[in-house]
């Protein structure tokens, strides 16, 4: 897959929707493809985070040791699947561990990219902080709001 | 040596101590028996890779093969420039390497494949003066000859080789030689290209005139590269970056292998501790001057230790594992010392004997912590506190 390729890849995660296509190519070329055989892990709970990865093909489980709970993620031709974004966000330790279930492409955003592309260009960081909204209203408000009843 | 290696270990700088070794060319003068060392080392490093069915995680150096993780200009040719880029300029420059890639329209081909790749980074990093920031990812260019190559561009087309002057064409197709397939990923190279590249290769080393010799050691399963780097000694290879977890499955072989071997540990270590930081370690990073701040004080022999927040800024449980190492550490020095250590964080206080809590200048409380029974008490700990 080419570099072009990857950046339509990203363009259709929510986390990059907003950024500008000519600068999400900048961090196309600063990230790394890479491959992961079946069960081996692409990153551990507590591990330090050096970005997130976006899964190309391939599926992926997404554990979290305080709930137990396994989440699966799928990339393939229709959608790809992004894991590790909260701690490429907020540079805290991975809060999961991520292994292969099957053959796994992914890419690997590089997270010093990632924050000098947001520091950089304001238009960037709106796009994102939107994106973060909506996550947050999608995810997070149910809860709230579930709290309350 | 052997207690320094041990305050590294201690202070958690080893690892980048001998990442530092491991970049750096060695001096002649500063062998000291490594050469033979280091082909022991890669001897070992491909068996213990084979032993394990991880051969595919370093792509070697092989004359018959195109190496798909090395720049074109490596794979070409195949050997460490002695001089740098000035090698390469030399190189490029003599009539022997122009007939050498005249043959099969090579040089065309690199002609085609620089514009392309110029073309692309152009794109990619064009308009981007105000934000220098970005520009350390552009690492086959510097930020003046982005320009350079625009003007170029916009005077020749890809398929103007027979046209093009000296300079242009000398410029393109060193900019070619930067480029790595799966890296850069603009798809550029062919297997036709991989071939002929092959093929120019062998020219190259066959008819090469002597005076051109000592630009370039080549690459030798049996020889010492003098002018590669430790890493590239041992490897003698590309690591597979397409492997994900390439990069840690290698270092954690390296690290047993050199555990087994006292002797050039401590040399390579010796060798990392001699890398230049920079005017107060401004080479390095937060966490790595914290740590050699750490490795600077237990190393001094002393009956106590006062510590104000050595490690700000890490996160918890890497705080956690610091003080465990680091008291277990002083635990077992044959007069253990009393520590006195300021803490930002009072949950990590049951690590010592006694806990004195301060607000505002006033002292709050002070209490004997019940210690950790697998922690050996610490001599003087209440004089201390």
């Amino acid at each position: 897959m080419l570099l072009q390729d990857e950046v339509k890849l990203l363009q259709k995660l929510d986390l990059f929707a907003g950024i500008d296509p000519g600068r999400l190519k900048i961090l196309a070329f600063a990230s790394e493809r890479c491959h992961f055989d079946p069960e081996e892990t692409l990153f551990r709970e507590g591990d330090e985070s050096f970005g997130a990865l976006v899964i190309v093909s391939g599926t992926v489980d997404v554990s979290k040791s305080e709930d137990g709970v396994h989440v699966l993620k799928t990339g393939s031709d229709k959608g790809v699947a992004i894991v590790g974004q909260s701690s490429m966000m907020s540079d805290q330790p991975r809060n999961a561990t991520v292994t292969a279930l099957t053959e796994v492409e992914a890419l690997r955003i590089n997270r010093d990219c990632f924050v000098k592309l947001m520091a950089s260009c304001p238009k960037c960081s709106a796009g994102i902080m939107d994106a973060l909204g909506r996550k947050l209203s999608d995810e997070d408000l149910p809860k709230a709001v579930g709290a309350f009843h | 040596m052997g207690s320094l290696s041990e305050v590294l270990r201690v202070a958690g700088l080893e690892g980048d101590v001998i990442d530092f070794a491991l970049r750096s060319v060695i001096p002649l003068d500063d062998l000291e028996g490594m050469d033979s060392q280091a082909l022991d080392l890669r001897e070992s490093f491909h068996a213990r890779l084979r032993d394990r069915g991880l051969n595919h995680l370093v792509l070697r150096f092989d004359p018959e093969r195109f190496n798909s993780e090395a720049t074109i200009g490596q794979n070409l040719f195949f050997g460490v420039a002695t001089e740098g880029m000035a090698s390469i300029q030399t190189m490029v420059s003599h009539p022997f390497f122009r007939d050498t890639i005249a043959v099969d329209g090579l040089a065309q081909d690199l002609f085609a494949l620089g514009w392309q790749f110029a073309t692309q980074t152009v794109e990619i990093f064009r308009g981007l003066e105000e934000m220098p920031e970005l520009l350390q990812w552009l690492t086959y260019m510097t930020p003046e000859e982005l320009p350079r190559y625009e003007q170029l561009l916009a005077r020749v087309d890809r398929s103007s080789f027979a046209v093009a002057s000296n300079e242009d064409r000398r410029a393109l197709i060193r900019l070619a030689f930067f480029y790595i397939e799966p890296r850069y990923r603009f798809g550029l190279l062919t297997q036709e290209l991989r071939e002929k590249i092959i093929a120019a290769r062998h020219r190259l080393r066959r008819n090469m005139p002597q005076e051109l010799e000592p630009l370039i050691q080549p690459y030798d399963p049996a020889t010492y590269l003098s002018a590669g780097t430790l890493l590239e000694n041992v490897l003698f290879g590309k690591v597979n970056q397409r492997i994900g977890n390439a990069d840690q499955t290698l270092r954690e072989i390296g690290r047993e292998l050199l555990a087994e071997r006292t002797d050039l540990r401590l040399k390579v270590l010796k060798l990392g501790l001699a890398h230049e930081i920079g005017p107060g370690g401004r080479r390095l990073s937060n966490l790595q001057r914290q740590r050699l701040g750490l490795a600077r004080m237990l190393v001094r022999r002393s009956l106590y230790y006062v510590m104000n927040e050595p490690l700000a800024g890490a996160d918890a449980s890497l705080q956690q594992q610091m003080i465990e190492r680091i008291l277990a550490f002083l635990a077992a020095q044959p007069q253990s010392p009393a520590v006195l250590w300021v803490l930002a964080n009072s949950e990590l206080a049951h690590h010592f004997g006694r806990k004195v809590e301060f607000s505002q200048g006033r002292l709050l409380e002070s209490v004997p912590e019940a210690l950790n029974e697998d922690q050996p008490p610490l001599r003087n700990l209440n004089t201390a506190s």
